[in-house]
């Protein structure tokens, strides 16, 4: 029985056709497996990719690049990125709180910030005729915004002063508890007076910060002119003067 | 994944055998082609290294025979209309063998793999049993109830 079977199932064979058939069909399986597993090796390269393309354009978004301080009274310091737009606005005193608490700013153009700021309800209330509106940028693109600033719709309705500061004060500023706009100017004011403290400042409006200011500079320039100091700085009480090159860094 | 000289060693020296089992289960060339694909796509992303040159035949013997029962399964295949599935043997193989493989082929299933793992591939009852889970009694009562039925069908030609 052996042999017959043999002989038989000797017989029967793959034909060429099947074996070339079946070749055909592992060496393309082959190359689709290779293919894909290229692709697996290149997934967590893309995804990686992908994650630092996200985490970069986050880092760039989010990276605090200029300062925008706007005082009145209410002081409030706009934090903006690479791009101008603003990341953080924070108040510094309670009169920013109360002005802050109903606006959104973040996200925002810091032009278009700026004249929410300024058109809001709240902050109408600080913007009366005699108040001092000055907005101090801190930036390595200062000229840039002081420029586009000052060319602004809102800056030029209130009559806002547009001044520079050094990026620096930024942080000593904060750590005073102050914005950089008042603390701009206490530096001015602590070169008269050396008892002169932050606090005091702090609870000082920007008209009575000037004030003082221009006070300190009339008495300096009228030194030899014994009682003239009022009338030569062109300044009477309950009105704020005009700005001049005190407010420069 | 094996490489394509192994892909090809492969079918070359076991193309026959499956082509074999496959004409014990399967009722057409289609159906047989289908699982020759299967089986060596199967060798070829088995990455476990084979003991030996027995080793690797009778785990394609048992891939074939499971790809075979697989595909008998599906309900597609399982009403396909038998074609005469010696009809491409019938040109190359001879008269006297061609009977031979018809009794073989109609023999119940149970009996056509021991039947042909034995008298054609030559394994023992003990390794049959082992490649087909079977106990060892189990494949002698196979192969003994299976070679009368052949002689039944064969008649006097002294297959005995």
């Amino acid at each position: 029985m052996r042999d017959k079977i043999q002989k038989a199932f000797g017989q029967v064979r793959a034909t060429e056709q099947m074996k070339r058939s079946v070749s055909d069909y592992l060496i393309q399986e082959m190359e689709k497996k290779k293919k894909r597993s290229g692709i697996a090796v290149l997934k967590p390269i893309f995804a990686a990719l992908l994650l630092c393309f996200v985490l970069g354009g986050w880092y760039y978004w989010e990276k605090p690049v200029s300062y925008v301080s706007v005082d009145v009274n209410p002081s409030i310091e706009l934090t903006l990125n690479g791009m101008n737009y603003v990341v953080r606005a924070e108040s510094r005193n309670k009169d920013g709180e109360r002005v802050l608490r109903h606006l959104q700013l973040k996200g925002k153009s810091y032009l278009d910030a700026v004249e929410l700021l300024l058109e809001s309800e709240a902050m109408q209330g600080y913007l009366t005729a005699d108040a001092d509106l000055t907005f101090t940028v801190a930036s390595p693109k200062e000229e840039e915004l002081l420029s586009e600033l000052k060319g602004s719709a809102a800056t030029m309705q209130h009559h806002g002063t547009c001044v520079g500061a050094d990026l620096e004060n930024v942080a000593t500023a904060h750590a005073h508890g102050m914005s950089l706009g008042k603390y701009q100017i206490y530096e001015l004011l602590s070169q008269y007076d050396a008892d002169l403290t932050t606090e005091e400042c702090q609870h000082m409006t920007m008209c009575q910060l000037y004030q003082k200011l221009s006070w300190y500079e009339c008495e300096e320039d009228n030194s030899g002119n014994e009682g003239n100091m009022e009338s030569g700085c062109g300044h009477e009480d309950g009105h704020c003067h005009e700005k001049h090159s005190h407010h420069h860094k | 994944m094996r490489s394509e000289q192994e892909a090809n060693r492969v079918v070359e020296l076991y193309a026959d055998m499956v082509r074999r089992i496959c004409l014990l289960h399967l009722k057409n060339h289609a159906d047989t082609e289908d699982v020759l694909q299967e089986v060596f796509l199967k060798y070829i992303l088995h990455s476990v290294a084979f003991e030996s040159e027995e080793h690797e035949k009778a785990w394609l013997i048992r891939v074939t025979i499971n790809a075979c029962k697989d595909l008998k399964k599906s309900l597609f295949r399982r009403y396909t209309v038998p074609l005469d599935v010696l009809s491409q043997e019938a040109a190359t193989v001879m008269p006297a063998q061609l009977g031979v493989l018809e009794a073989v082929l109609a023999l119940p299933p149970k009996y056509k793999d021991t039947i042909y793992l034995h008298y054609y591939e030559g394994y023992t009852a003990r390794e049959i049993g082992e490649m087909l889970h079977k106990k060892e009694n189990t494949v002698y009562s196979l192969l003994s109830r299976g070679r009368e039925l052949l002689k039944q069908k064969l008649g006097g030609d002294g297959i005995a």
